[in-house]
């Protein structure tokens, strides 16, 4: 195998990178209001699939509330888990695509590249955590609600997979911001709809390579696990578990 | 017999293949020329040439925003309000701002949906408008742009130092 | 979007059907420049302004990010002592109300008859002139029904009103009517008290929705958050009393199902246990006035009729007496009932022998402050209020109805025939900006702007820790030809002219909306001038103070006789509860002409865009019912019709049904979706508040025919979206 220089550098390259993004989802906090959903929908164009789509289970979120029943009445027990793309440092979305839309930045952000993507799917498939999903037609929008579109985020048009982008415009603009004053991003300067939105403040984001930041010290938690750890993805996202009798 | 039918079939298939393949060609070439004609002709060759105006005295937000922005007819009005002469353009110009109604210019510098372009941080990072857009102070009329590929922001993207990950342009 | 390799997989697709591109993409081909440069506005960079959430009555502040005169996006203001920058799900899906398909886009006059849904256009002018000829015919017979409004728009429609000698009722579903009124009878005030959750280490809810819908929910969410992990070394435990697992009880550590209307029992049953171990803060002279409600009924009995074990019941009195800040809240539907004000005196009477009034980590009522604008709050009417209503309208001392954003046709039971005011109503006016059930059988139509589009504020004086008053403003210019709701009103004034158009002398509400705000701007010993501080006051969203001394509150002693609830039909035809509940994101209703809402999936049983019937597993057993069935609910009054969700977290002699759907008409992402559980319910009443007593009547479920799936996010073996993480045991 020849050892190709422009690679070496191209991997020193990424690995210089500043920043890397992660979340901390803490369970105990989180009451399942859904206040995340709307705010993901309303800043990331999501489209609305409507009725008949949506029993096709083609509803797109690209974060959910998914709901455990645990026990029988009257010992019952509901618990709620968040699920957005998981952002894995090993994500096995990535080396599936055959067209290299699905790929790793040099932040540790799991990217989809819109104009690439040809919509194989493949990287849906491989997802564990069925966090991308398809577009199987244009969007459409009752004149005027597109008058809402938020111009910083394509509108996707059918046959292309998404996903959950960290807002990946927020984290641009955070950063902008920062570079133009010569200094770093500060902790909480950047916060995706969700963070932004969430009442009990159960979802956290930052930046793991600042040691101070929030995202950092969180995610040494006992409390601390990745979903479904045995796969070795490595998710950016680290739960905090829910304290329970 | 059937020899025929499938020939008259293959036939009208790959001529629909062929439509589809033209049509595919055709798109991005669909904007005519005649799209470019402007409400008014302006000569950025007069106004940044000769009269030698910067670049950001209209085009006033490109250093703080995405877009650099077209001029209000008020700023239009601030120097031509004292010019006696009168083209005809001038006089459109002095329709628009009688009946108070913005100038519908046509867009002539475009960039998909999907790609994010930022003005602000291109000047921070010390570029002139004229890397990117030409001499535009010898141009008589207002030229479509040459289509910005990504093969094209790549290279100087490459010779800077800029960043070449996806995520920093396309959105 | 001109995207290469899908394009191509497209044409090749489509040509040989010989069709075209569909045309979805919309390419911006033009620039449009401003006329006149506004010095705030830089084309691509964003603004926000501040204004306030109208989506429920907490009244949120909200930052709305506005680009080149569009609203993009609703966050919560981070300074604002309400909600700490936090938002609800409905309140960011308010965007889809201002932008909304279905808007009214101008006044309209009925044509052919009443609710047939046929108007035609008319102008303002033509629509202003008829309503004020209808004002002079019925002089002296107006009466107006609005959602509940404070401020500047509550004192002046309060004004309007009493100048026509009209009659004015708030109303709200969810208004907790029964709690004002226990409030009332235990601590003297109808103000709602600041549940101090953030600083409690112990929660014993009574039913409280505070996590979906409840008084000010994302008040309490922040509150929430802090209360289980905002502290070092504390940990707040949290225990629900309430027949169906909520989503609020989904979280709390422990739920305890108990037979629907007796969670006064289970309270007096607490606080015999803390009075018989010695566990009060009573002084020895109140205890033996405790001793007498409380020691009524038997502890044995009370563990019976409630179905709570007498264990849980003193574990639960341990419980709030080790702790070292409990606090109990009480409402929502354990206040549905026929009993609530009694149950809801019971609960009151707990937290004084906890001792959590006024204590931090308590209920605090904050001294009563100037307001900006006049407190002319006429109060919540409740349900028997609007009865009286009707009985006028009946008698022909009320000829003129107005309606503003309030759906009474919608959201009170049909039993409760109030119907018959839009019957024998000569004339309805109705400012809704949308064609809402009760809209439908409008006369005439003047529709008000968006709350994006309008001027107005907010008063504070239920349940936050200090008095705030927000205020409104437009965000975004007007999008069709509407008028704010207050303009209409001094139009109006100004055209009868007299009493009214002296008490009314300014020319648009925002006039009249800065006249209140300056005497109190300015009375505040500010030097510097009124249209600075305004201008400070629109950036920051409204005015509040950091600290505020607490008004000390003088609990009466509970002199109660517990009531069992009162049941309507009898329980061998109709075996089951009915028990409806506000839906998360559509609420009452109001929230589903919202696409976002409708497709947001209910958390618990992941249902959207329609209603279903929830089930205790075993009840669906015994009558042979499985999940997707479609089942007949019936009731003394009506029936409904949907198919049936099993639903572990549901006491077995229930049934539960989402409220917010089954609209008639509320535009094309609403009417004709789902069903609309008002229909069950009998005239049922809590006798001390007048309130209705939503849980207070019973049904039965038999299978019907048919069946369609309910969309869910969950779906078994199709897209298995859920469970697939189950493995992951770590939660």
């Amino acid at each position: 195998m020849s050892q190709d220089p422009q690679a070496t550098d191209e991997y020193s390259k990424q690995a210089a990178s500043p920043y890397k993004w992660e979340m901390v989802v803490d369970l105990d906090r989180c009451s399942g209001c859904e206040a995340c959903v709307v705010a993901c929908h309303a800043e990331n164009n999501i489209r609305i699939s409507g009725e008949e789509e949506a029993a096709e289970g083609r509803a797109i979120n690209w974060i959910r509330i998914e709901r455990y029943w645990e026990g029988d009445y009257p010992d019952v027990k509901v618990k709620f888990l968040p699920v957005m793309c998981q952002h894995c440092d090993d994500a096995p979305c990535e080396p599936v695509c055959p067209v290299y839309a699905s790929y790793h930045t040099p932040e540790g952000l799991n990217a989809q590249v819109y104009n690439r993507c040809i919509g194989v799917r493949y990287c849906g498939n491989n997802c564990p955590y069925v966090a991308r999903q398809f577009n199987w037609f244009d969007p459409h929008w009752d004149e005027p609600l597109a008058e809402q579109l938020n111009p910083d985020v394509s509108v996707r048009s059918g046959g292309v997979m998404e996903k959950c982008t960290f807002c990946v415009q927020r984290i641009r603009s955070g950063k902008e911001a920062a570079h133009k004053e010569g200094r770093r991003v500060r902790d909480g300067e950047i916060t995706p709809a969700c963070v932004q939105s969430c009442p009990t403040s159960a979802l956290i984001f930052g930046d793991r390579n600042d040691p101070d930041s929030r995202v950092s010290h969180l995610k040494k938690s006992r409390r601390g696990f990745h979903l479904m750890e045995s796969l070795g993805t490595h998710p950016a996202v680290t739960y905090l578990r829910r304290l329970s009798e | 017999m059937f020899g025929n039918i499938k020939g008259v079939i293959l036939a009208l298939l790959a001529g629909s293949v062929a439509t589809g393949i033209g049509a595919l060609y055709s798109i991005g070439s669909a904007d005519l020329p005649v799209q470019d004609q402007q409400p008014l002709r302006f000569s950025h060759r007069l106004h940044a040439g000769i009269l030698n105006i910067q670049c950001q005295f209209c085009h006033r937000y490109a250093t703080q925003s995405p877009v650099a922005g077209v001029p209000s007819v008020a700023l239009c009005q601030t120097c031509h309000e004292s010019l006696s002469e009168a083209t005809p353009d001038m006089k459109r110009l002095q329709i628009y701002w009688k009946d108070k109604r913005p100038i519908p210019w046509i867009r002539l510098q475009r960039l998909p949906d999907h790609v994010y372009f930022t003005h602000e941080m291109h000047l921070f990072a010390g570029l002139s408008c004229t890397s990117c857009h030409g001499k535009v102070d010898r141009m008589s009329g207002t030229p479509r742009a040459p289509t910005y590929e990504m093969g094209w922001c790549l290279t100087c993207h490459e010779q800077t130092g800029a960043s070449q990950d996806c995520w920093t342009c396309h959105k | 979007m001109d995207l290469y390799r899908r394009t191509l997989f497209k044409i090749l697709g489509l040509t040989a059907a010989g069709s075209s591109l569909p045309g979805c993409e919309r390419e911006v081909h033009n620039l449009v420049p401003y006329l006149l440069p506004d010095g705030d506005i830089v084309p691509g960079v964003a603004n926000w302004y501040a204004t306030t959430c109208q989506e429920c009555e907490a009244g949120c502040g909200t930052i709305v990010r506005v680009m080149e005169g569009r609203a993009k996006k609703i966050e919560g203001n981070p300074t604002h002592p309400v909600n700490e920058g936090k938002l609800c799900a409905r309140g960011q899906a308010a965007l889809q109300g201002l932008y909304n398909p279905d808007r009214l886009q101008g006044p309209l006059r009925r044509e052919g008859k009443r609710g047939q849904g046929q108007f035609r256009p008319i102008t303002w002018e033509e629509g202003l002139s008829e309503w004020v000829e209808q004002i002079r015919t019925h002089a002296g017979k107006s009466a107006m029904v609005t959602r509940p409004v404070t401020g500047t728009l509550a004192s002046l429609l309060t004004t309007m009103m009493d100048s026509l000698s009209g009659r004015l009722v708030m109303y709200e579903s969810t208004g907790e009517q029964t709690l004002r009124t226990a409030n009332y009878l235990s601590y003297g005030t109808r103000t709602l008290p600041h549940y101090d959750l953030a600083n409690a280490d112990y929660l014993l809810s009574f039913g409280t929705p505070f996590l979906e819908h409840w008084l000010s929910p994302v008040s309490f969410g922040v509150a929430y958050g802090k209360f289980r992990q905002g502290r070092p070394m504390v940990r707040g435990r949290f225990i629900q009393v309430e027949p169906r697992l909520s989503l609020t009880a989904s979280n709390a550590d422990r739920w305890i199902p108990l037979r629907p209307g007796t969670e006064g029992l289970l309270a007096m049953g607490i606080g015999q246990v803390l009075l018989r171990d010695g566990l009060t803060n009573l002084s020895s002279s109140h205890q033996a006035s405790f001793h007498r409600t409380f020691s009524a009924i038997s502890l044995q009995t009370i563990s019976a009729d409630t179905e709570v074990s007498q264990e849980a019941i003193t574990q639960i009195a341990h419980e709030l007496s080790s702790a070292s800040a409990p606090l109990i809240m009480g409402g929502g539907p354990a206040a549905a009932q026929t009993n609530g004000t009694t149950t809801l005196i019971l609960i009151n009477a707990l937290n004084v022998m906890i001792g959590a009034i006024g204590r931090r980590g308590g209920l605090q009522w904050m001294e009563p402050q100037d307001s900006p604008v006049d407190l002319a709050n006429p109060g919540l009417a409740s349900e028997r209020t609007l009865m009286d209503l009707a009985l006028e309208f009946e008698q022909g001392s009320r000829a003129l109805l107005h309606l503003y954003r309030a759906d009474p046709l919608f959201t009170l039971p049909p039993s409760l025939k109030f119907e018959r005011v839009f019957d024998h109503a000569q004339f309805i006016v109705s400012f809704s900006p949308f064609l809402d059930d009760s809209t439908l059988m409008a006369d005439l139509i003047l529709p008000d702007h968006d709350p994006l589009e309008s001027w107005g504020d907010h008063v504070h004086h239920d349940t936050t820790s200090v008095p705030a008053w927000s205020v409104s403003q437009p965000v975004v210019r007007a999008l069709y030809d509407t008028k704010p709701i207050g303009d209409v009103w001094l139009d109006v004034a100004h055209r009868l002219g007299g009493a009214l158009g002296e008490r009314a002398p300014w020319n648009t509400f925002h006039d009249l909306l800065k006249s209140r705000w300056q005497t109190v701007l300015t009375k505040h010993d500010s030097p510097r001038s009124f249209e600075t501080r305004w201008k400070e006051t629109l950036q920051e969203g409204g005015v509040w103070p950091s600290t505020i001394p607490h008004h000390q509150i003088s609990p009466a002693m509970p002199s109660v006789t517990y009531k069992p609830p009162q049941f309507l039909g009898n329980s061998s035809d109709y075996p089951l509860y009915c028990y409806p509940y506000p839906s998360l994101g559509l609420h009452d209703g109001r929230g589903a002409n919202r696409p976002w809402l409708q497709e947001l999936p209910d958390p618990l049983t992941t249902g959207m865009w329609g209603s279903w019937i929830e089930l205790n597993p075993t009840t669906a057993q015994g009558l042979g019912i499985h999940p997707g069935d479609r089942v007949r609910v019936t009731s003394d009054y009506g029936s409904i019709d949907a198919s049936v969700m099993v639903f572990p977290g549901l006491h077995p002699d229930m049934i539960a049904v989402p409220m917010g759907q089954g609209h008639r008409a509320y535009g094309r992402y609403a009417k004709g979706r789902g069903v609309n559980p008002m229909v069950l319910l009998g005239p049922n009443y809590d006798e001390q508040s007048g309130s209705l007593a939503t849980g207070g009547t019973r049904v039965r479920v038999e299978r019907i025919k048919g069946g369609s799936q309910l969309p869910m996010l969950e779906q078994s073996g199709k897209n298995p979206v859920l469970g697939r993480l189950q493995e992951t045991g770590g939660l």
